[in-house]
């Protein structure tokens, strides 16, 4: 008999396999010191002991998942549509968040400015928020409504500005993305 | 100085606390204010379908630590925020749910099935004023429960517990909520499985960040907020955006029935209920003592006792359009908060994801260790700690207070956050989130952390995982990890520390057995 | 030694008040970056923000504090090493993590000619504490009590501290059961919940000690400490090594010696002066500023390096 590949047996490969990995591969090749050591004459817990827990639960959930799987194969409830949405939706995001970062610098070159001491100055520090955060809002209300609507642009760069205002005045050591980073 | 002297700074640190403003020559304490307006936040946050309690918790509590810095005396603010935020969007759940059929949590499903049809029946301000007089009711007697418990509990789990046993608890806890919650025991596992890896990240006791790969921006571990606001929101988000996208196409507009009839509550009603109320609360408040069960199995509970009670009785069937059913389900999860902090303020464990956030405010801001050692009466001057403790209570009385005053008028109001288009709320979330998250780690990599966590949270929620292992496991693995080091290095490095004590080892047998048990359990029921 | 640093910073202090108002002319080319490597909401944190307020008010310089914890201060130090060295980003740490942690890290990727030392802020008052009501009255009772065969938990918040721990016990035939914990307030708790019988604390314990609920039982300084003169250091207990550390302010190394000078010189009158909130805090929490600076500061340093690499070698035979 072929028992029909669900998903939940897919997941539990998956998951088995990520847990299997971490307690053999990762957990005793990325820490320093093992399952316990030797420490100033006494035995003590060692930095790979707490990850390989970890990944031994990730391992026994896996297999679980897999038996269970097997003997029960559910309707699957994630197709191909989810992983395309989600890919557009990261793809949104990166776009957004790099325009975030990049873009005050970027009008600082253009204007032969250095963008690191102006950062806490307006204008300047709410070029990279506002761009990539209308960016971000608009082109999600976009993928959900798909027609392009200028009221809807006008609205999301409304949102970023607001949400702008309202966080840097009142708050003077707060800041906005990216200006923590340059 | 005796407990009482405690109680009594407790309550001035909140009503004397530094003033905000002055209204005439009264001073207005800033805890008190904080408190209305997260009381107030609650509620439109959980009137607004889409949105829920933790969300609203979860974005302000970065920018309430960035407002009010990391002083001692900042906790009392930024815990009354919270607090008030928790028992406003309890109450303000129901709303959605009565006036629209559209259930903003899952515990709110059952206040549809009899709130909507009083609301179609011309009875929708009844409804609403019955899902609050239940829901105060149900939070008060919670809230008893918890100042009547967390300072006993507290005490007795003070001179039981030595770190090997306070080992097990945590691991108890942890083994519970990954059973319990969600819809199979070994989802549940493979959360806190994931949310204990994800944790380990970048910590540890050596020099070299574990599992960094030699990446820095893993070596600094991955910030809280990107992972728990990731999994949490952002995750939420992509969901929701994803489910307007399908429903485009189908946008019914929701017809409203004009309210008819007397509207009003009268107290020989009220006192009908409240045997309903009372049954309801009781069955939420010990819900709600046991870590990670959470309100939507007390409202079921609730609810499925009162269908009984009512049969019983011969009243109007639950279902279509009883008052008993709106009270039944909302004194039942109404009366999990308060209880759910009694795990929270005794032992640091956190019940619930709003819990979570108590949590990580006090860890966050510091001067304020949940634990036994809160309820210790020093032998000279005062404990700090156990003044914050109850201060934290009355900042809870405070909030039930306008609770029962204002709350039902202002959550009858609230009733037009549904008009807010989801396609535009969500990307908005998104973006307060992205503030938050950036106003407490400054650091771009948080938010591309979280965003990768918002995924992460998205494939749980499509795969039927449960996000809340993952969130508590992530919070109690670095308190796991350390306390079993001491453990073992405590007992002169023993490495059955987790059996050698009665207690630890009945601790650790009834972790093993509570999975074991739901495991199969889940298995029959599914056949 | 110490009296030779005293003497020194009384000279500093009297130079620093008369440079905070000769140095008005050096200005950073834009906001600085602060960051600290501790806990945020700790005694530190606070140390550094109300550093950070006073300098804006002071010299209407523009700080931004971020926090960056981890690694004793290792991940701080391999972050600030890349910032711009022109006097824009500072970082506060303590000397530890220049020392012991950077040596005992296998790679620790920074070195001490990475950065520029501005100066020290306090010291820590590090004495080795137990709750009054276990009945130890002096450091010998403890070794009777152990010898007797007690088993001592001794909690410690660094791996430096533990191995003096180790050794301090190795030096009088006993063996403690050392406990790594969270901080010195993670001590603090161990000790009053029972889980631990002795630990280090920096200071923390001042005033548990001074209402008789906890006991310095020894100082872990080269000298005795202020609330308890009578507690021997853990020189006098047959100990070549001290605990003694500093919280201290450096930039990447490379910025101009005016701005070495007008930074640390800045903060140097801060906290030496308590009138400010920073200097009364510091009182409050670490017993008083210590300010070390400039070549004093450098040969502390290239001292504490070398004890680093002294101390691991015995601890780890």
């Amino acid at each position: 008999m072929k028992a029909r590949i669900s998903q939940d047996l897919v997941l539990g490969i998956v998951v088995l396999a990520i847990g299997l990995f971490v307690v053999f591969v990762w957990a005793p090749i990325d820490s320093d010191t093992g399952i316990a050591e030797k420490v100033r004459g006494r035995w003590a817990i060692g930095d790979a002991l707490a990850p390989s827990v970890a990944g031994a639960l990730l391992a026994v959930s896996g297999a679980g998942l897999v038996a269970g799987a097997w003997l029960r194969p559910a309707p699957p409830s994630l197709g191909l549509a989810n992983f395309g949405f989600v890919a557009a939706f990261v793809a949104l995001l990166a776009i957004g968040l790099s325009i975030m970062r990049y873009s005050g610098p970027g009008v600082a070159e253009l204007t032969a400015n250095d963008y690191r001491p102006l950062r806490d100055e307006i204008p300047w520090k709410y070029i990279g928020f506002v761009s990539g955060g209308s960016f971000l809002v608009f082109s999600l209300v976009y993928l959900v409504e798909r027609r392009f609507d200028a009221r809807r642009v006008a609205l999301s760069i409304a949102i970023a500005l607001i949400l702008a205002l309202a966080y840097d005045l009142p708050f003077e050591d707060l800041l906005l993305p990216p200006n923590a980073d340059v | 100085m005796d407990v009482w002297s405690h109680v009594a700074a407790g309550v001035l640190a909140v009503i004397q606390g530094p003033a905000m403003f002055h209204v005439g020559a009264i001073p207005v304490s800033v805890t008190i204010v904080m408190i209305l307006a997260g009381f107030l936040a609650g509620i439109a946050v959980g009137a607004t379908p889409g949105l829920a309690g933790p969300m609203a918790m979860a974005v302000s509590l970065p920018i309430l630590i960035s407002v009010f810095g990391y002083e001692q005396a900042s906790l009392l603010p930024v815990l009354g925020f919270l607090i008030g935020v928790m028992k406003g969007a309890t109450v303000g759940g129901a709303v959605p749910a009565i006036l629209f059929n559209t259930p903003g949590t899952p515990d709110a499903l059952l206040t549809t099935y009899d709130g909507y049809p009083m609301t179609r029946n011309g009875q929708s301000g009844k409804a609403l004023r019955i899902a609050h007089f239940s829901s105060v009711s149900g939070d008060t007697l919670s809230d008893i429960l918890l100042f009547l418990c967390a300072p006993f509990l507290a005490v007795l789990v003070e001179s039981f517990l030595d770190l090997p046993e306070k080992t097990a608890l945590i691991l108890l806890s942890m083994a519970f909520i990954a059973a319990v919650v969600g819809k199979s025991v070994m989802k549940g596992l493979l959360a806190a499985g994931f949310g204990m890896l994800v944790a380990f990240v970048g910590t540890g006791e050596e020099f070299y960040p574990r599992l960094s790969a030699g990446l820095p921006e893993l070596a600094q571990g991955i910030p809280v907020v990107s992972a728990i606001l990731g999994m949490l929101i952002l995750g939420e988000v992509i969901k929701g955006l994803e489910d307007l996208m399908r429903e485009r196409s189908a946008t019914g507009r929701i017809s409203q029935v004009a309210e008819t009839g007397d509207n009003r509550l009268a107290l020989r009603e009220k006192l009908r209920l409240l045997p309903f109320i009372g049954n309801s609360a009781a069955i939420g408040a010990i819900v709600g003592i046991l870590p990670g069960v959470g309100s939507t199995l007390a409202a079921t509970l609730g609810y499925a006792s009162g269908r009984r009670k009512q049969a019983r009785r011969g009243g109007a069937e639950f279902g279509t359009g009883a008052p008993e059913g709106v009270a039944s389900t909302e004194a039942a999860n109404s009366a999990v908060s308060g209880a759910n902090l009694i795990p929270v303020l005794s032992l640091g464990i956190p019940g619930n994801t709003a819990a979570v956030f108590l949590i990580l405010a006090m860890e966050t801001i510091g001067g304020f260790n949940p634990g036994p050692s809160v309820f210790r009466i020093p032998s000279e001057g005062m404990n700090e700690e156990m003044v914050i403790a109850f201060g934290i209570f009355t900042a809870m009385v405070i909030a039930n207070l306008l609770n029962w005053t204002i709350g039902g008028a202002f959550m009858r109001w609230m009733g037009i956050m549904i008009r807010i288009p989801k396609q535009i709320l969500l990307p908005s979330v998104l973006l307060v989130t992205m503030v938050a998250i950036y106003a407490q780690e400054t650091s771009f990599s948080a938010l591309v952390f979280a965003l990768g966590f918002g995924v992460l949270g998205y494939f749980f929620r499509k795969l039927h995982i449960s996000v809340l292992p993952f969130v508590i496991a992530f919070i109690l693995a670095g308190t796991l990890e350390r306390t079993a080091r001491q453990a073992f290095s405590a007992t002169g490095g023993d490495p059955f520390f987790l059996f050698s004590s009665p207690l630890a080892a009945i601790l650790m047998i009834v972790a093993v057995a509570l999975v074991i048990l739901f495991g199969r359990r889940r298995m029959e029921s599914q056949h | 030694m110490i009296k030779r640093i005293l003497a020194s910073l009384v000279a500093l202090a009297a130079l620093a008040s008369a440079a905070a108002t000769a140095q008005a002319e050096w200005m950073p080319g834009g906001p600085i970056k602060m960051l600290i490597g501790f806990r945020a909401g700790g005694g530190a944190d606070t140390q550094a923000r109300l550093i950070a307020e006073e300098l804006e008010e002071r010299h209407g310089w523009k700080i931004i504090p971020e926090q960056m914890t981890g690694k004793g201060g290792a991940v701080l130090a391999a972050a600030l090493k890349e910032e711009p060295a022109d006097g824009t980003a500072i970082g506060i740490i303590v000397t530890e993590s220049l020392g012991y942690n950077m040596v005992a890290a296998k790679n620790a990727g920074y070195q001490q000619s990475d950065f520029t030392a501005l100066t020290t802020t306090a010291g820590f008052q590090m004495g080795i504490v137990a709750l009054t009501s276990k009945g130890w009255n002096t450091f010998d009772e403890l070794v009777e009590a152990a010898r007797a065969g007690e088993q001592i938990r001794f909690g410690a918040m660094s791996p430096k501290l533990a191995d003096l721990a180790y050794l301090l016990g190795k030096a009088h035939g006993i063996e403690f059961n050392i406990v790594m914990t969270q901080g010195g307030k993670g001590v603090m708790d161990g000790l009053n919940a029972g889980d631990l019988d002795i630990g280090w604390g920096a200071g923390i314990q001042n005033n548990a000690v001074l209402a008789g609920d906890m006991i310095n039982l020894a100082s872990g300084l080269s000298t005795r400490l202020m609330v308890s003169p009578d507690a021997p250091t853990i020189n006098e207990l047959g100990l070549p090594f001290s605990a003694d550390g500093y919280f201290i302010f450096v930039s990447p190394d490379g910025i101009t010696a005016e701005a070495r000078e007008a930074l640390s010189s800045a903060i140097a009158s801060i906290v030496s002066d308590g009138d400010t909130e920073a200097g009364g805090f510091i009182e409050k929490a670490f017993g008083g500023s210590v300010v070390i600076a400039g070549e004093e500061l450098d040969a502390l340093l290239a001292a504490e390096e070398a004890a680093a690499a002294a101390l691991l070698e015995k601890a780890s035979r």
